[in-house]
């Protein structure tokens, strides 16, 4: 009998492995699928880091020399097996506008993205939680008129344009909040951390207000389902409060599709944070691949990439991990 | 019934946006001088003297008495700007009376940094930046029509292979892919369409894998396949129908996403090239005077967002009458 309880719990450990291992090679097939694209594209595309070929302010033998000093004047195969090689030692190569390690450059941009998505998920899955709750429990209220008009509404604008309408609204015509930037000029000593916050709000909000659309509806949706079902209808003849029925018994079973819709809603997500960072010169990632693109600077561009595709893996793993912790069927079988 | 206002609603935006260069004026000042005309309110007329080429020569109508006088046959004038300038009348058009003929520019929603009429810039952007989405989704559906199909029918390693694909556009957030792609191939619209397509398929060739391989399991493909048809007869006859209604209706909700993607394209730099007005590119126009002058960039957005409302609005209508079985609920995430 223990024998056979230790044996599944092997199997099962077992398979959960061998699905791990799966993912991570299906993973791996696909970046370097993505990788050898980028580079052929940086290939093909006209113009080079060292500027245009018709510069007549740079001479041929200066230009040579530069090439040969950054590594350009090596064959393209050559250069991505190199790159490659470097990948795999944990070197990104050296930012070809910045002349420092790409690694470093990125490293002081993923902080600032990481603090802006983080806060703007979080304040997303709040705010649509609620008041998609909020919005079935009371169908007239304020909160079910944001629900099914307010929210769509702005979720149907560009982040970048409501990024700019706030910056007009909130930091240039009333002077509430900072337009732009991660800390002032004279932004440390003891008030830091309510400088950090005010330059945070316009960016989180701009980026989760509309996020939380989706979430409010499906939250609104299943907590409609779930008022409805036989055991809200229980619970009430059993003469639990109504309060008590809303969050106690319909709110967990609402609660799946809302944590379902975070693994999905992540990369479109991370990709606002990079457009609301242009429009807010936030310090983070979608700043700095933007100029990396227009500096022609590869290596920069593709160690982005690859730190993107990172982050949208591990919010998808930690969504699918906080999917599972919430509903226990998830773990039974876990789907493929 | 309820939907019928809505629904024309949705579909007259769209379409006044697809056809937006004949309704609007045309934009009267090619020939004028812009500088003059820098960032009018919404609401701006501008007097004008017509010159007999049909150039135009705004007056500054505010101040004291009027912007133009007579002396001999000369007319001196009072430009926008500030300047006087002195024009022969054989210069300028004139009505049967002799008399100089003057005009009414009108400026409903302004103008831009360039002088240009915003209500024409936003009028032909419109179809720009429809056409770029309309055509990336459609071109990402018929995408996700043949791939998922043959993942889903071939199964095997064509499915793992198709499948790896798919997953490896869909590890990145989609704007930053773009944008990548788009930075190295000289935008035009063409490419940012077809991009919008490369990019977008991934999603919809899910669902399309999903049914096809329901379908392949079903007796039907068997009966076809015990009858003789082909692969690709079975593939286009008797699955295709099975996959179509889902695939309208996700790439339906998908639509508007398409536009913010184009527009958010734009303004990060690498979208349509101006002069080439799309509203992604107006509305990036418009930073550079955000607190001189509001409307630039705050009216074509407003646009923007009525088309993605429409859009998703339609998609939700699609699902309803295509879906009967599934409540008309929000669009999926992005």
């Amino acid at each position: 009998m223990a024998e056979r309880d230790t044996e599944t719990v092997w199997g099962r450990r077992g398979r959960r492995a061998a699905r791990v291992l799966r993912r991570a090679g299906a993973w791996l097939v696909t970046l370097l699928l993505v990788l050898v694209l980028v580079f052929v594209l940086l290939e093909a595309a006209p113009g080079s880091a060292v500027g245009p070929g018709d510069d007549p302010s740079v001479s041929a033998a200066d230009r040579a020399r530069l090439e040969a000093a950054l590594g350009l004047d090596r064959p393209a195969p050559e250069r991505f097996a190199r790159y490659l090689r470097g990948l795999l030692r944990g070197d990104l190569g050296t930012s070809l506008s910045r002349s420092r390690p790409v690694a470093a450059v990125l490293g002081e941009a993923l902080g600032p993205t990481l603090l802006l998505s983080g806060t703007a998920l979080a304040a997303a899955f709040a705010l649509g939680i609620a008041l998609g709750t909020r919005a079935a429990a009371r169908p007239r209220g304020l909160a079910a008129w944001a629900v099914r008009f307010g929210l769509p509404a702005l979720d149907a604008a560009p982040p970048f344009w409501l990024g700019l309408v706030a910056i007009l609204a909130f930091a240039w015509k009333l002077g509430w909040l900072p337009a732009s930037h991660m800390r002032s000029p004279a932004g440390s000593g003891p008030a830091a951390p309510l400088d950090l916050l005010a330059h945070l709000a316009l960016p989180m909000g701009v980026l989760a207000l509309p996020s939380a659309a989706a979430v409010a509806r499906h939250q609104w949706d299943a907590m409609r389902r779930a008022l409805a079902s036989p055991a809200a209808a229980t619970a009430r003849a059993l003469g639990v409060p109504e309060r008590r029925v809303i969050w106690h018994h319909a709110f967990r079973a609402a609660l799946q599709p809302a944590l379902v819709l975070l693994g999905l809603g992540l990369p479109a997500l991370v990709g606002g944070a990079a457009v609301v960072e242009v429009v807010f010169s936030w310090p983070g990632l979608g700043s700095l691949t933007q100029r990396a693109l227009l500096a022609r600077d590869a290596p920069l561009a593709l160690g982005s990439l690859l730190l993107y595709a990172l982050l949208v893996l591990a919010g998808g793993a930690l969504a699918e991990l906080l999917a599972r912790r919430a509903d226990p069927r998830l773990r039974e079988e876990p789907p493929r | 019934m309820r939907h019928t206002a809505p629904l024309a609603l949705s579909a007259a935006v769209l379409t006044a946006g697809l056809l937006g260069p004949l309704l609007a004026p045309a934009d009267p000042l090619a020939s004028a001088s812009p500088a003059a005309l820098r960032l009018l309110p919404p609401g701006s007329r501008v007097p004008a003297l017509v010159g007999s080429d049909g150039a135009l020569l705004p007056l500054d109508a505010r101040g004291p008495g009027s912007a133009w006088r007579l002396d001999g046959d000369e007319i001196i004038a009072r430009l926008r700007g500030g300047a006087e300038r002195r024009v022969p009348l054989a210069a300028l058009a004139r009505d049967a009376a002799g008399a100089p003929r003057l005009t009414t520019l009108r400026f409903p929603l302004g103008t831009d940094g360039f002088g240009r009429d915003l209500l024409s810039r936003i009028a032909a952007g419109a179809r720009v930046s429809l056409a770029i989405g309309l055509a990336g989704i459609l071109g990402a559906a018929l995408l996700a029509l043949a791939i998922g199909l043959a993942a889903g029918l071939a199964g095997g390693l064509v499915d793992a292979l198709l499948s790896r694909a798919g997953d490896a556009v869909l590890s990145f957030p989609r704007i930053v892919l773009v944008m990548v792609l788009a930075a190295w191939l000289a935008p035009s619209a063409g490419v940012l369409a077809a991009l919008l397509a490369l990019t977008g398929w991934p999603a919809l060739a899910r669902l399309v894998r999903a049914d096809a391989r329901v379908a392949a399991r079903s007796g039907l493909l068997a009966a076809a396949r015990a009858a003789g048809a082909g692969p690709l007869r079975r593939a286009l006859v008797h699955a295709l129908p099975a996959v179509l209604p889902t695939l309208i209706v996700a790439a339906a909700l998908r639509a508007g996403s398409y536009l913010l993607v184009e527009a958010s394209l734009s303004f990060l730099g690498f979208g349509v090239p101006p002069p080439h007005p799309s509203w992604g590119n107006i509305i990036a126009d418009g930073r550079e005077v955000l607190l001189e002058a509001w409307w630039v960039s705050t009216l074509p957005g407003l646009a923007l967002a009525a088309a993605v409302l429409a859009a998703n609005y339609l998609g939700d209508r699609a699902r309803a009458a295509l879906e009967p079985t599934v409540r008309a609920t929000s669009p999926p995430p992005r």
